[in-house]
């Protein structure tokens, strides 16, 4: 009888918790196991003792019996196995048996058959001395049937023969090298990895006492092809587009960046989903920090599924609770490239579309993809008409408001009286007439991307001239309102990346609030704050606002766009292991004869 | 957060120094400066301008010396009971110029902007601006100023442009005002509009490197220095010194006059918009100085949870006085003499205590 003081049960405490101690009552079902451990024991023993003794005839027929019974009991206990592996949560992690029985059942309980009917286990027998028997699992509709049945199956099958001998050496190695004419193949020792191949796209080949598996690649289900991409058009460059597809995502920016330095990394994210993700950059140029800080952010995401390329980024992004993009996300390859090749990273995410390309600043989302194509003198005017235009659509309708609330002196007389004429007839306030304006104006907008296809434009077109009018003739709203708004409206669209226009608009709504109650003081602090909350950002540890607050060098090309000729410099903020784009003297023909003169000579 | 840390660099020291200094051009400080100087206000304010200068070079000399914050350094040369009282000193100054620049504001805002509005409701405005923008921390703020000054300093000379039509150059004569001497003497004892210039010494740590403090007080103060002087010149070439000596906010009633045509006129509440950053600005750098020192004198891990108590006392504070003339009687007390010491004596100080500090040291080298 122990004393029952601190002391000693502090003592017991410690005991349990560092030395292992059997349970006092084991379960039946270790029980049984243990029972079936001991008549093995007992079993190698005695036909040990037989051989050894030379008595073949007499106990053969016994040992036989006995071997049998041994194995029926274990047919009934790997259920059992089976059962508390796959309660405990396990099964997947365990590694494959020589049993293709066991492994076949294995395969059954982790994708749920017989109920899952898009998985197919198909047993086959491949010809050798002795006979190989094996089984194919895959996933209907996820593999080409023309390159499984040309590369797996017709080798394997059909053009084998008696006469070889698989079992000898390593039988997985002997099918890789001899007899499996297809470009990837990998080697899978537990069902995690089974299974991560399977849904995949990968056809699975378990053999018959081996505990190893052949992981194929047969990737082969439906996918768009490449189209113009349908949200960044463009006058100028090129016309395709990314696809749901990883692989031919990741090919058309090789096909732009042809660099052995360009890296591709994959990654899995998501318990459930298993999302491939692919983070894309040049080695040579990206800083290495970057590198490391994303990978880090990526493999940190612990989540059941990923929806999306832009949910991965909220999951790593530095400000999930500002409506800012902090990453630019694109369907055009050929806005990837010269990112990449400025030291940026570029995430795909499979089964999106849209490429995300981080670090980026403020002023990226006024970049247009045809901007890299066209003279500097066009593409600065363009930039500069975005930049005007993302100010019209922040503070327009709330300068209307403080001015015709706050401060009418600052109109002109003519334009003062003009207005109050319109309004005459309206009962409501300015403030709610903008505030029914702009949610009407959402409305068409929301309206037409939902609205599919062409209908979707005639829907915006007629809705807006229609509501317009209609709102007007009814003195709903005043016509000076519905030119503030239509102004409005089509600066935001002058904004080229989504995002970025969304984050506008719904800022746009806080600053009418500002101005309604406080004028154009209210107006100011508000624009201060958004200035102070835009300078405190950071995109993946790139503040916010470079090159201008702080203060870096831009390399030519962030805000105001230089020839091609003068863009020697990476940008500064990206600290990028090269920060030399081109040489010095980029265009080095200039320093040399025209080829003409040569004739004048 | 972030993969790499960053420190303030030039463009950040410049902004700061700037948008604390010519802040005051929008309330009565350029009136209150020809009353003294006269014609001469515009030279007065130079003479005022180039002494807070030196004197940030006194400063810059002992942290080019002894890197570190004015808390540090002070510590360093002074003892610890020495880098306490210097602390509190420019706490109460630092929290002073807030106040002040709250109710100028504030008055600013009844009187331009939104007379309707309650003075409690103003005041309050500005204290929950200010102590919003407190929460992002001084880089972001610092980083907001220098985004913005292009656009006040252009603003500004843009008014300064359209009220072309109304100088009158001899509105200077006689040049001489009140005396040269005067003006020069007078300069000494109004520097209150530079008042808050020593914050580069505050948060020197903040800053890259010594030329980056060399920079902000060369660039910031001349640039500020050179906008206020301008702003009292125009002042008196459109007014008349005496008439410019009674505006209670001068630049707002110079953009009052601009009138060029029947489309550019009266574009006064345009300029709402300049004043009204600039004096949020003015405010929370100023709130923000008081609280580091507050922060490094008791050696708390942060300063986030003093942003709501101290902004809500100083906004009750500033409500205290009855009415303007009483804020200006305050402002008189504390430009004459308090803001004084953090201008003159305490650079010249810790810049002795420096040369003693390396006298000492070069004599136990030699010995």
């Amino acid at each position: 009888m122990r004393a029952n003081n601190v002391i000693t049960n502090g003592y017991y405490f410690l005991k349990k918790l560092l030395l292992y101690q059997p349970p006092s009552d084991p379960t039946p079902f270790l029980e049984a196991f243990l029972r079936y451990a001991h008549r093995v024991i007992a079993f190698l023993t005695k036909a040990n003792m037989s051989l050894s003794q030379g008595h073949y005839s007499d106990k053969t027929k016994n040992l036989k019996i006995e071997y049998q019974a041994l194995e029926k009991q274990q047919s009934e206990l790997e259920p059992i196995l089976l059962a508390y592996q796959s309660g405990q949560g396990v099964l997947g992690e365990r590694s494959l048996s020589t049993s293709l029985e066991e492994n076949r059942q294995i395969i059954e309980s982790l994708y749920h058959l017989p109920l899952n009917k898009d998985i197919v286990i198909r047993e086959i027998d491949i010809a050798s001395d002795p006979l190989v028997k094996a089984m194919a699992i895959f996933i209907d509709g996820m593999v080409d049937t023309k390159i499984q049945n040309l590369a797996i199956f017709q080798p394997l099958m059909l053009l084998g023969s008696d006469q070889r001998r698989l079992y000898d050496g390593d039988l997985v190695d002997n099918i890789i090298r001899k007899y499996l004419p297809t470009s990837q193949v990998q080697r899978a020792g537990n069902f995690a990895k089974l299974q991560e191949g399977i849904n995949g796209g990968d056809t699975a080949l378990i053999f018959d006492g081996i505990a190893e598996a052949i992981l194929v690649n047969t990737k082969g289900w439906e996918h768009r092809s490449i189209e113009k991409p349908s949200t960044e058009p463009t006058v100028r460059g090129s016309q395709s587009g990314f696809t749901e597809n990883l692989r031919t995502n990741t090919t058309l920016i090789r096909t732009i960046m042809r660099n052995s330095d360009l890296v591709t990394e994959l990654f899995k994210v998501g318990q459930r989903s298993q999302t491939t993700v692919a983070m894309l950059y040049i080695k040579s140029v990206a800083n290495p920090q970057l590198v490391a800080e994303i990978k880090r952010r990526i493999q940190g995401v612990r989540t059941d599924d990923l929806e999306s390329s832009g949910t991965l980024i909220q999951f790593i992004e530095d400000h999930p609770l500002l409506p800012f993009p902090q990453s630019l996300s694109t369907e055009r390859p050929d806005r990837v490239g010269p990112h990449l090749s400025e030291g940026r990273i570029a995430l795909i995410a499979d089964g999106n579309p849209y490429i995300h390309i981080l670090p980026v600043s403020f002023f990226t989302f006024f970049h247009a993809s045809e901007d890299f194509s066209l003279p500097f003198p066009i593409a600065n005017f363009q930039r500069f008409l975005r930049l005007f235009g993302t100010l019209i659509a922040t503070v327009l309708p709330s300068l209307y408001i403080a001015i015709s609330y706050f401060h009418v002196e600052a109109l002109p007389t003519q334009l003062l009286l003009a207005i109050a004429g319109s309004r005459e007839d309206v009962p409501f306030p300015a403030w709610f007439e903008v505030l029914i304006m702009e949610i009407s104006f959402e409305l068409i907008r929301e309206a037409g991307v939902r609205v599919p296809g062409v209908l979707g434009t005639t829907i915006g077109i007629v809705g807006a001239i229609v509501l317009g009018q209609a709102a007007i003739s009814a003195h709903i709203v005043s016509p000076a309102v519905v030119v503030v708004i239509a102004i409005t409206g089509l600066a935001s669209f002058t904004i080229p990346e989504y995002l970025m226009s969304a984050a506008i608009r719904l800022i746009r709504f806080s600053l009418l609030l500002f101005s309604t109650y406080m004028g154009l003081v209210g107006l100011a602090t508000s624009l201060l704050w958004l200035t102070v909350i835009l300078c405190s950002m950071k995109s993946f540890g790139m503040p916010y606002m470079v090159p201008i607050a702080p203060r870096t060098t831009a390399g030519f090309d962030v805000v105001v766009r230089g020839p091609v000729y003068s863009q020697k410099q990476r940008p500064d903020a990206l600290n990028t292991i090269d920060q030399k784009r081109q040489p010095q003297i980029s265009r080095p023909w200039k320093k040399k004869q025209p080829a003409g003169k040569e004739d004048e000579e | 957060m972030s993969y790499q840390s960053g420190r303030m660099g030039t463009a950040e020291g410049i902004a700061l120094v700037f948008t604390m200094t010519f802040t005051t051009i929008f309330v009565t400080l350029p009136a209150e400066l020809i009353e003294t100087s006269g014609e001469l206000g515009w030279i007065s304010e130079i003479a005022s301008g180039l002494s807070t200068m030196a004197m940030l070079f006194l400063f810059i000399y002992v942290f080019e010396r002894f890197p570190g914050d004015l808390f540090y350094v002070s510590t360093r040369l002074l003892g610890k009971l020495g880098a306490c009282l210097i602390s509190i000193y420019y706490i109460v100054m630092f929290f002073s110029v807030a106040t002040l620049l709250i109710r100028d504001f504030s008055e600013n805002t009844l009187f331009a902007a939104l007379p309707e509005l309650d003075f409690h409701l103003s005041v309050g405005w500005y204290a929950l601006s200010v102590a919003f923008l407190l929460y992002f921390g001084i880089e972001a703020i610092a980083r907001a100023a220098y985004v913005i000054l292009p656009f006040s300093a252009g603003g500004i000379i843009l008014a300064f442009a359209l009220l072309v039509p109304h100088y009158k150059p001899y509105y200077l004569f006689p040049w001489q005002g009140t005396g040269m001497t005067n003006a020069l003497i007078k300069s000494g004892v109004l520097v209150a509009s530079n008042a808050a210039a020593p914050l580069l010494a505050v948060i020197a740590k903040s800053f890259q490197n010594i030329r980056v403090l060399r920079a902000a007080a060369i660039f910031g103060l001349g640039g500020s220095m050179l906008i206020k002087s301008t702003s009292i010149l125009i002042l008196i070439i459109v007014f008349g010194p005496s008439a410019a000596m009674e505006r209670t906010l001068p630049f707002f009633e110079m953009t009052r006059l601009i009138s060029l045509n029947r489309y550019i006129q009266r574009i006064d509440s345009i300029f709402i918009i300049l004043w009204v950053i600039a004096g949020i600005f003015g405010i929370t750098i100023s709130l923000y100085m008081g609280l580091y020192l507050i922060t490094r004198l008791v050696n708390l891990p942060t300063m986030k949870p003093l942003i709501p108590i101290v902004t809500l006392l100083l906004a009750q504070i500033a409500m205290i006085p009855p009415d303007a003339s009483s804020v200006r009687a305050l402002e008189g007390i504390l430009v004459k003499g308090y803001f004084l010491i953090g201008i003159y004596v305490i650079p010249l100080l810790l810049f002795a205590a420096t040369l003693l500090n390396k006298k000492r040291g070069t004599k136990c080298a030699s010995e």
